[in-house]
C-alpha cells in the first residue's frame, strides 16, 4: 500500500517514502505541509482558547458582581435599626411597612444570589437595592422623628392649654367656694393634668396629649358647676334689687339724718353711711361660703336683707372683742325658710341659725367666718363708737359695679381664654 | 432489558433524592414562628420592643433563607443554613418573650408598691384631715379638702382598674400622679391647720 506512516513515527522521513510510490512528489509535499500547519494551528488556539476560558470564568470575580455586598447590607440594615428605633412602625406605618418589605426583597436577593455558582454571582443588583434602602431607611427615620416631634408640640400645647383652663379654674376656686362635685372634677383634671406630664417625661406624647385634653375637659366641667353660684352676682334683676335696697338704706339715712350701714358681699366692704353720705368704708371678711345667701344654719353663708343691730357687745363680751348681734334671722328670712321647708327642700333638723355679728378679729384678707362680717379690731372700735343699737344694716350680695364673684363670670364661663398668670 | 433496569435504577435514585433534599425543617419552622407569636402575646412590643424587633428580623433571615432555597432545583436545596437561622429566630423570639415577662413583672412589681403607696397616703392625709380643727378660718378649706381627697379616693379606684386590666405602665404614671396629688392635698392640710390658728371659736 502507498500509503504514509502514522504521523507519530518521529523518525519518518519523506523522501523515503518515495521509493515505489505512485503519489507525485508536488501533492505529497503540499501535504506534508498542511500537516505542520494543523499541528501549529492547534498548538496556537489550545491554550488561546484556554486562556480565553480562564478568563471569562476570572472576570466575574475580578469585576467585583460576585463580592457579596457586606457594606451596603449593613448600611441598610443600619438605616432599618434607626427606624425601628425612631418608632418608625408607630408613627410612620406605611412607610415602614415599605421599608421593611424593601429591605426583605433585598435581603431574599442576595440569598438568592448567594445560592448561584461562582461565576453567576451577580450582587450588582443587590447593592443597588440594599443602598436604596438605605436611602429609603434614612427617610423614613426622619419622617417619624418629624412625626414624633409633631405628636410632642401638639402634646405639649394640649398641655398648656389644659394648665391655662386649669390655672382659670383654680383661681376661681380659691375665690369662690366652688360645690363638692365641681372641686372633685377640678381635683380630677389636676390628676389627670399630672398623668399628662408624666407621659410626655416617658416619651408617650399621645398618652400626654390624651390625659391633658381629659384634664381640660373635666376643669371646664368644675367651672361649670361653680357658674351657676357666681351667676347670681351678674343677674340684672338680682343686682336691680341689691340696688333698690342700697339707694333706700341711704334715703332712710338722709331723710332721718341718721347712721346706716350697708355691707357689700362681693367687694367685703362695709360702708357706713350718715345723713345718706358715705362717711367710712371699712374692709369686711365674710362667712366662707358667702357666695351663696345664707339659707340655714350651718351653711357658712353671710344673710343678705334688711337687718338692724339688736345689741352691742364690748370688749370682753364677746369672742371676737367686740361685736354688734344683727336681727337674724328676720321674717323675711323666716318666710323664705317656711316657704322651703312646706316645699321639701329642708332637711330634717336643719334650722334657721342666727347669731350673726359685725364683729372684730378681721380684717384678714379672706372670708373665713361662719356668716358674721369680720373687722380689724381698729375698724370695730371705730364702727362701734358710731352706730348704735336700732342702726339699720342692709347686707347685699354687691352693686353690679364688679366685686370677687362678678368678676370670676368671664373665667367661668370661658376658662379656655381667661389669662391667670 | 439490561437498558431498561439501569434507566429504573436512575429514577429511583433521582426520586430518592429529590425526595431526600427538599424537605424544610417545617417543625422547627413552625416553633420559630409560634415563639414569636408567643413574644407578641407576652406584650413584647410594649414591654420589650427592642427584644421583639431583633425576634422579627431573626424570623425575616429565616424567612428569606427558606424562600431563597425554595426557589432552587430540588436537588440543590441545602436546608443547612435555614436550621442556623430558624435556630436563631426561635432563639431570639423566645428571649424577646422572656424580657417582656420580666419586665411586665417589674412594672407589675412597682405599680403594685406605687398603689400601696398611694393607698397609704390617701389613709394618712384622711386620717390628718378627720383630727384637722374645725371652726372659722378651717371650715372651707376642710371641706375643700376634703372633696380633693374623694376625688383621689376616686382616682385610686381608676387605678385599681387600670391596674387590674393589665396595664402597669399607665398604671405607674396614674399612681405617680396620684401620689403627688395627695401630697398636695397634705400640705393644704397643714396651711389649713395653721389658718385655724389664727382665728378661734366658731358659729
Amino acid at each position: 500500500m502507498n500509503r504514509l506512516k502514522p504521523r507519530r513515527d518521529r523518525h519518518w522521513d519523506p523522501t523515503a517514502q518515495l521509493e515505489g510510490d505512485r503519489e507525485p512528489l508536488h501533492l505529497h509535499v503540499r501535504k506534508v505541509h498542511r500537516h505542520r500547519w494543523r499541528r501549529r494551528a492547534w498548538a496556537f488556539l489550545v491554550p488561546l482558547a484556554l486562556l480565553g476560558l480562564g478568563a471569562l470564568a476570572v472576570y466575574p470575580i475580578l469585576s467585583g458582581r460576585t463580592t457579596e455586598p457586606i457594606e451596603a447590607r449593613q448600611l441598610a440594615l443600619k438605616a432599618v435599626e434607626a427606624a425601628r428605633e425612631a418608632n418608625a412602625a408607630h408613627w410612620v406605618p406605611a412607610e415602614m411597612a415599605q421599608l421593611e418589605s424593601a429591605y426583605q426583597t433585598a435581603v431574599q436577593e442576595e440569598r438568592g444570589q448567594a445560592a448561584r455558582i461562582i461565576f453567576f454571582r451577580d450582587f450588582a443588583g443587590v447593592s443597588a437595592a440594599y443602598l436604596a434602602v438605605h436611602k429609603l431607611g434614612r427617610q423614613t427615620t426622619e419622617a417619624a422623628q418629624d412625626r414624633y416631634a409633631q405628636v410632642v408640640i401638639d402634646a405639649q400645647a394640649a398641655i398648656r392649654k389644659a394648665e391655662g383652663t386649669l390655672r382659670s379654674a383654680n383661681h376661681a376656686a380659691d375665690r369662690m367656694p366652688f360645690p363638692r362635685g365641681g372641686r372633685m372634677m377640678l381635683q380630677t383634671a389636676r390628676i389627670h393634668l399630672s398623668e399628662a406630664g408624666i407621659f410626655l417625661d416617658q416619651k408617650d406624647p399621645e398618652q400626654a396629649a390624651e390625659r391633658a385634653a381629659v384634664a381640660m375637659g373635666e376643669a371646664q366641667a368644675a367651672c361649670r358647676a361653680a357658674l351657676p353660684l357666681a351667676a347670681r352676682f351678674a343677674d340684672g334683676e338680682q343686682v336691680r334689687t341689691w340696688r333698690r335696697m342700697i339707694d333706700e338704706t341711704i334715703g332712710w339715712s338722709r331723710r332721718a339724718g341718721a347712721a346706716a350701714v350697708i355691707v357689700y358681699k362681693e367687694k367685703n366692704l362695709l360702708h357706713l353711711y350718715r345723713d345718706g353720705k358715705l362717711v367710712r368704708s371699712y374692709v369686711a371678711d365674710m362667712g366662707s361660703n358667702s357666695i351663696a345667701q345664707k339659707f340655714n344654719g350651718g351653711d357658712r353663708a353671710t344673710p343678705e336683707g334688711r337687718y338692724k343691730i339688736t345689741s352691742k357687745k364690748g370688749h370682753g363680751q364677746s369672742r371676737y372683742y367686740k361685736a354688734m348681734l344683727l336681727n337674724y334671722p328676720n321674717d323675711e328670712d323666716r318666710r323664705r325658710f317656711e316657704a322651703a321647708r312646706r316645699a321639701g327642700r329642708v332637711a330634717r333638723g336643719t334650722g334657721l341659725g342666727g347669731l350673726i355679728e359685725i364683729h372684730g378679729e378681721g380684717g384678714r384678707g379672706e372670708d373665713w367666718t361662719l356668716g358674721c362680717v369680720a373687722l380689724s379690731n381698729r375698724d370695730i372700735d371705730d364702727l362701734y363708737s358710731r352706730v348704735d343699737v336700732g342702726t339699720p344694716v342692709t347686707i347685699v350680695g354687691g352693686d353690679g359695679r364688679g366685686g370677687n364673684f362678678s368678676d370670676l363670670m368671664p373665667m367661668l364661663s370661658d376658662p379656655d381664654s381667661s389669662k391667670v398668670p | 432489558m439490561r437498558k431498561n433496569l439501569w434507566f429504573g435504577l436512575v429514577l429511583v435514585a433521582g426520586l430518592v433524592l429529590v425526595a431526600g433534599c427538599a424537605k424544610a425543617p417545617q417543625i422547627e419552622i413552625d416553633a420559630a414562628r409560634a415563639a414569636l407569636e408567643a413574644a407578641k402575646t407576652a406584650e413584647a412590643a410594649e414591654y420589650a420592643p427592642r427584644a421583639l424587633a431583633a425576634a422579627q428580623d431573626a424570623l425575616s433571615a429565616m424567612d428569606a433563607e427558606l424562600t431563597a432555597q425554595q426557589k432552587k432545583f430540588a436537588l440543590f436545596r441545602s436546608y443547612k443554613n435555614a436550621k442556623t437561622l430558624i435556630a436563631a429566630a426561635k432563639t431570639a423570639s423566645d428571649q424577646a418573650a422572656q424580657t417582656a415577662a420580666a419586665e411586665k413583672e417589674k412594672a407589675r412589681q412597682e405599680s403594685t408598691n406605687l398603689i400601696a403607696q398611694a393607698k397609704a397616703s390617701l389613709e394618712e392625709v384622711k386620717a390628718a384631715l378627720a383630727k384637722a380643727p374645725r371652726g372659722k378660718g378651717s371650715q372651707a378649706d376642710i371641706k375643700a379638702l376634703e372633696s380633693d381627697l374623694a376625688a383621689a379616693e376616686m382616682a385610686i379606684v381608676e387605678l385599681d382598674n387600670v391596674f387590674a386590666s393589665g396595664k402597669f405602665l399607665q398604671a405607674k404614671a396614674k399612681a405617680n400622679a396620684v401620689i403627688s396629688q395627695i401630697q398636695n392635698v397634705q400640705t393644704a392640710i397643714q396651711a389649713a391647720i395653721d389658718a385655724r390658728t389664727k382665728a378661734r371659736g366658731g358659729k
